[in-house]
């Protein structure tokens, strides 16, 4: 697919409680289709709840998601405008990898061809007939993309989709992603992998604490930092700057 | 709607739960029955009518209502599955309205009730005939009453199947979910129907609901025997529609509670 405009991603003043944690703060910050945005924060620092309150698997105590202007669970083709990667989900052990497909296929109403292509593109018809209990964790997060990738959406929503993959499979995500984002689509990816990121990424959403603590293009923010020795910085160098002022909550 | 219920038939049939819940039909409803009828209700302890009454037959047939905790298992299972293989984030992101989830599930356990439903009465029918033959007996019961018989146990194991959906959708973890099931075969409906007080309730529990729907209350007549405290049934009708009340608020309690829960 070739989306002409893509819908892009509004987060506004989203907040979370879970319990006594302050999970996500007064979050707002946008995704522009046409390219990759990473969205960086330390371990615990929301990036999950929050992507999940933008699919409409969490609840906001306050404040709003919508993706081309509409609420995720309003939206009339849910998978064909947005696939997702949750960093857990799974699938179940006894089944093939090709049942997997089939079953979510069957139940966003996408074609067979649908299913054959996502495959395709993500390496899962090279062990479709495997049981998903005896994946290695690459070839889950493979199958994960694949199923994201039914229903050919516009918006990518991607939760450390680089979790167990080798360096082959890093190389082949990242082109995987470039080529996504070059196609119209919009991409939002959280990642550790700060120097994969950092050649595939165009824009950064970076929090701390369940807070913004930086948005723009990856060019202004590395622009922005500066490093002792006066070498060029790195994303890692700018993550580390801005993430080390943020105090605890 | 048809869309989700086959994908859900699909997702029943491509794990292997289908075959388990096949084994567990041919076994209680083949298995079980043949050896009865082989050793004969009249030599059982205590001693049953036999075979070669009506009420022998009835009595037999009856038996497979003590099984029942397997629909109830099945439906249980099928839906905790989804939470316990943590599949559930997928599903919610492809059907968003998680009422239709859960109501596709129910649609789709009510056709998987009915294939257990049948494949018991099979194995029942052909193992009751085919005993009774090899060993000489004439059974006591009409074709026509065997069938009534069976179709009533058959409603109450497709109602039972829902009932297990609904325990799954509110407890959401596998093993709270089959514990309730089991222990309320095992402990919950005894213990209700033996207390004093507390027995009036049972024609409206799903035991004696069930009892009601296929005219078999053995275990309200054992408890009476012991304590000399009869408890009438409702009437069959009544009974089916006591167990399918319980499909549906469970159904209804889990949407208002239970699915509401964030996926974290």
């Amino acid at each position: 697919m070739s989306p002409a405009r893509a819908a892009g991603i509004e987060v506004r003043g989203l907040s979370k409680r879970f319990g006594p944690v302050q999970a996500v703060q007064d979050l707002s910050f946008q995704v522009r289709p046409g390219g990759v945005t990473g969205f960086l924060g330390p371990n615990g620092s929301g990036k999950s709840t929050t992507m999940r309150m933008i699919l409409g698997l969490v609840r906001p105590d306050a404040g709003s998601a919508t993706i081309g202007g509409m609420p995720y669970g309003r939206l009339t083709a849910p998978t064909r405008t947005v696939g997702a990667v949750l960093g857990d989900a799974g699938a179940h052990p006894a089944m093939t990898c090709a049942d997997h497909l089939r079953l979510y296929a069957r139940m966003g109403g996408h074609p067979r061809a649908s299913l054959e292509r996502a495959a395709a593109l993500t390496g899962v018809d090279a062990f479709a007939a495997r049981r998903a209990g005896g994946l290695s964790t690459g070839m889950r997060q493979r199958l994960a993309l694949a199923t994201a990738l039914l229903g050919d959406p516009e918006v990518l929503v991607l939760d450390e989709p680089s979790n167990g993959l080798d360096p082959q499979g890093m190389a082949w995500l990242r082109a995987f992603l470039a080529r996504l984002a070059e196609e119209g689509r919009t991409v939002l990816v959280s990642s550790h992998v700060l120097s994969e990121l950092q050649q595939v990424a165009r824009d950064l959403v970076i929090i701390a604490n369940g807070r913004l603590v930086a948005a723009g293009s990856m060019n202004d923010l590395l622009a922005s930092a500066r490093t002792a020795s006066g070498a060029a910085p790195t994303l890692e160098d700018v993550f580390l700057t801005l993430t080390a002022q943020e105090p605890p909550a | 709607m048809i869309r989700s219920t086959t994908a859900e038939l699909y997702r029943f049939l491509a794990s292997r739960l289908w075959l388990w819940s096949l084994l567990a039909a041919v076994v209680l409803g083949g298995g079980f029955t043949a050896m009865f009828a082989f050793v004969g209700p009249e030599n059982f302890d205590p001693p049953m009518p036999s075979l070669a009454t009506g009420e022998g037959v009835l009595m037999m047939l009856g038996l497979t209502t003590l099984t029942l905790f397997v629909p109830a298992l099945i439906g249980a299972l099928a839906v905790t599955g989804e939470y316990r293989h943590r599949t559930i984030g997928h599903t919610f992101l492809t059907e968003p309205r998680r009422g239709r989830v859960l109501l596709a599930k129910l649609c789709a356990l009510t056709v998987i009730g009915a294939g257990y439903a049948v494949t018991v009465s099979v194995m029942t029918l052909a193992s009751l005939y085919g005993a009774t033959a090899a060993a000489g007996t004439e059974l006591g019961a009409s074709l026509g009453h065997v069938l009534t018989a069976l179709a009533a146990s058959s409603g109450a194991a497709v109602a039972y199947t829902l009932i297990g959906a609904g325990i799954g959708a509110l407890a959401r973890r596998q093993l709270v979910a089959v514990g309730v099931v089991m222990g309320w075969f095992a402990f919950g409906e005894i213990l209700t129907l033996a207390l004093p007080g507390l027995n009036a309730a049972y024609p409206y529990l799903p035991g004696g609901a069930s009892a009601a729907l296929t005219d078999f209350g053995y275990l309200a007549d054992t408890v009476a025997a012991e304590t000399g405290r009869a408890t009438a049934l409702l009437s069959p009708v009544a009974g089916l529609l006591v167990l399918l009340a319980y499909a549906g608020a469970a159904g209804v309690l889990a949407v208002a509670t239970s699915l509401r829960r964030d996926v974290t």
